[in-house]
């Protein structure tokens, strides 16, 4: 528990610290090390006032929002049909979706670029998220999960009379929530910690995401503002933080439904 | 887990084809011609009246910079209403990836910005176009030789120098002061690396809790930054001794066809200053195995090996004064060498309105907006003419690494396989100072380098 939170404790610590102060306690190792002696909340006033870091988090916030919900959907309705129904070439369809998961970003990258140019989406936020809500782990993931859930519901609720949409909605999904969740918070993860790809596709620097900002706080031949990176890395880190913590115990399970433990 | 950055490297060489096969599919273009007014884009170039559109891309810089960057836009759009200057600007370690994904995804700007030893590679691939037809007269012989030779290729200059950096040995002058050492201000009465490891070792007797040299703060940190590091060895040759010497060789570090680095940085005096050099670490502990970041600033290191940014540096961190600080000229084991580099800026060859985008270059470039930009950053001037323009060089210590970059100054390697190079002898020099055999890793890493020289053919 100590060796995961020590990196957070420092960089939390070091957001509250002057410039000279940062790396003057690294060692030997003392409260000082982490604690700030004379904290300051100079570096929060300059990323937020000087640098508008305030805008690169609306950026993720939107971009993270979009995907999470997107992701989700397309992936629930794929995982469905991969699930339970029957239609030619079913199984080696999801074979080819599996398969594009072991394709690296690296090797698309350049393509995908090509293809927001013919869509007119790059320095859009649509080119930030739209390229990855078809996600082949969610939907693997999720189809796990729908194999998961008892014929015997869905069977009772066409004698009834339900239609395909309404089974998806009514059991399906609700049977399913901690999947569901899982690839909420895994989705938000890949969302917000995104750099190379909005480094590459978004050229207006007011939409661009906050990875890709705190990068640009150093300039070539200069100080690093060490202060002003741990600060806007400490805002970046909260959200992430907050969403794993609450979410992290239908992690657990969805993870286990998956079939993945 | 690895890096992005780490792994967009390893499909470089995928993507050198994609970028050759991209400048090969369209033939350069040709300055638009919608009408034409008097142009100080160059000797024969003329401006179209027509609307157009620069694009550019370059890194972050400091407020003043990016200040200045701003109102050059305003004053050229003042003079040039009918040229549109959108700027796209990304962190500096990311030029190169995001050059190479614009340029391989058909979307160049007009304009880039890059790192100077990147220039051979980005002309080697066409990625820039030669910029001699649109330089003023007398500018090309104006700029510092290292730098012209890093920024040329095939003897055209590929891209505009920005400024010039040329590394010394900067001192805490109360630390040296104690232990009663006042190191030359001359380059002519430069330490060798001998006389100063004399000097680390008292310092480290007298303060075993100051590192004597700082670790390099250059890369990840830590030794293995050639720009820093490779000096050891290529002090260790002699650019006047004939061009089939040892010597010679250990200084150019590659053939002088650019073909072979074998008996180059695998020389024998490139290997004794090898050993020298691990000892620094393994044998001596004058310096950390490991980077300690801004040890030198914190006072946790009494010397560094860094260039005249760190006193702008210093302002940052003790923006009401820090310690005092003092600067000597590089040590050497045979003959003084500093290895030299910086930003640059140059055109697309895919640009279609080259003429404008010279015109704007030439226009950021001239004297006065040199001379502006040495305000916004006190870096060196890349241009010879300029240091008569700039008081501040008559006097030490910037007299003195002026000195150093007119007279000793030398770019690195220059290869279009610089990039490569560069990150097989950077690990070479981590694993030596980390107590790998130093012979065995050095012909290694002549042996891997010689095999990515190979792809490139002229």
């Amino acid at each position: 528990m100590l060796t995961f939170a020590t990196p957070f404790l420092w960089m939390f610590g070091s957001a509250f610290k002057t410039q000279g102060d940062i790396f003057a306690h690294a060692y030997p190792l003392t409260w000082e090390t982490i604690l700030p002696a004379r904290p300051t909340l100079d570096n929060f006033a300059s990323v937020i006032f000087g640098r508008g870091i305030g805008r690169n988090f609306l950026n993720n916030l939107i971009v993270a929002a979009a995907q999470v919900v997107l992701t989700l959907t397309v992936c629930a309705m794929a995982a469905y049909a991969f699930a339970r129904l029957r239609f030619p070439g079913r199984d080696a369809l999801f074979g080819l979706v599996l398969f594009a998961a072991l394709i690296p970003f690296e090797a698309t990258m350049i393509p995908l670029f090509q293809v927001m140019g013919i869509l007119d989406l790059r320095s859009t936020y649509f080119a930030l998220f739209l390229p990855w809500i078809a996600n082949p782990l969610g939907i693997f993931l999720l189809r796990q999960a729908f194999l998961e859930v008892p014929r015997d519901y869905e069977e009772a609720a066409i004698i009834e009379g339900a239609s395909r949409l309404q089974i998806f909605w009514n059991i399906v999904l609700p049977m399913s929530r901690p999947a569901l969740i899982t690839l909420v918070l895994l989705t938000f993860l890949w969302s917000w910690n995104s750099y190379l790809w909005p480094l590459i596709v978004m050229q207006d620097s007011s939409k661009q995401v906050i990875q890709v900002a705190i990068a640009s706080f150093s300039a070539p031949e200069q100080l690093p503002s060490w202060g002003d990176i741990f600060a806007a890395s400490a805002l970046a880190t909260v959200p992430v933080l907050t969403i794993f913590l609450l979410l992290q115990r239908y992690y657990v399970r969805g993870v286990a439904m998956s079939g993945l433990k | 887990m690895e890096s992005p950055t780490r792994r967009l490297k390893s499909i470089v060489p995928a993507l050198v084809v994609a970028l050759l096969l991209s400048a090969c599919a369209g033939a350069t273009p040709t300055p638009t011609g919608a009408g034409v007014s008097s142009s100080p884009a160059g000797p024969s170039q003329t401006l179209t009246t027509a609307p157009v559109t620069l694009r550019i891309l370059r890194y972050t810089a400091t407020k003043a910079e990016e200040d200045l960057h701003a109102s050059w836009i305003a004053e050229f759009k003042k003079d040039h209403p009918n040229i549109t200057i959108e700027a796209e600007v990304v962190p500096f370690g990311e030029l190169s990836n995001k050059i190479q994904a614009s340029v391989a995804g058909g979307n160049p700007p007009d304009i880039f910005f890059i790192d100077g030893p990147n220039t051979k590679t980005y002309a080697y691939l066409k990625i820039l176009r030669p910029l001699d037809q649109y330089l003023p007269a007398g500018f090309k012989a104006d700029i510092v030789d290292a730098t012209l030779e890093e920024q040329s290729y095939q003897g055209q200059l590929y891209s505009m120098p920005d400024r010039q950096t040329a590394p010394a040995l900067f001192y805490n002058k109360d630390m040296l002061d104690a232990i009663g050492v006042k190191p030359p201000t001359k380059l002519a009465d430069a330490w060798t690396w001998d006389e100063a490891l004399k000097v680390w070792m008292q310092l480290k007797a007298k303060s075993p809790d100051v590192w004597p040299l700082e670790p390099s703060r250059f890369g990840a940190g830590g030794a293995g930054f050639y720009y820093r590091d490779g000096i050891f060895s290529r002090s260790a040759g002699d650019r006047s001794a004939p061009i089939s010497s040892s010597l010679y060789k250990t200084f150019a570090a590659i053939s002088p066809d650019g073909t072979t680095v074998q008996g180059y940085i695998d020389s024998p005096e490139a290997i004794t200053a090898g050993k020298w050099f691990q000892d620094l670490t393994m044998v001596h502990a004058v310096t950390s195995k490991v980077g300690i970041p801004n040890a030198f600033l914190d006072k946790k290191a009494a010397m560094t090996i860094d260039h005249e940014g760190i006193l702008g540096r210093m302002n940052t961190q003790y923006p009401n004064g820090g310690f005092n600080i003092g600067v000597t000229p590089m040590p050497y084991f045979k003959k003084p060498v500093v290895m030299t580099g910086s930003n640059a800026s140059g055109i697309s060859a895919r640009s279609t309105h080259p003429a404008e985008a010279a015109a704007y270059l030439n226009f950021i470039y001239n004297d006065a907006n040199r001379l502006r930009y040495w305000d916004a950053n006190r870096n060196m001037p890349a241009r010879k003419s300029l240091f008569d323009k700039l008081p501040a060089y008559k006097d030490y210590p910037l007299s003195m690494l002026k000195e150093q970059l007119l007279t000793i100054g030398a770019p690195r390697p220059p290869t279009p396989a610089w990039a490569i190079f560069d990150s097989i002898i950077n690990a070479a020099i981590k694993d030596i100072s980390l107590g790998a055999p130093v012979e065995t890793t050095l012909h290694k890493a002549a042996v891997d380098v010689d095999k990515e020289l190979a792809k490139y053919p002229k």
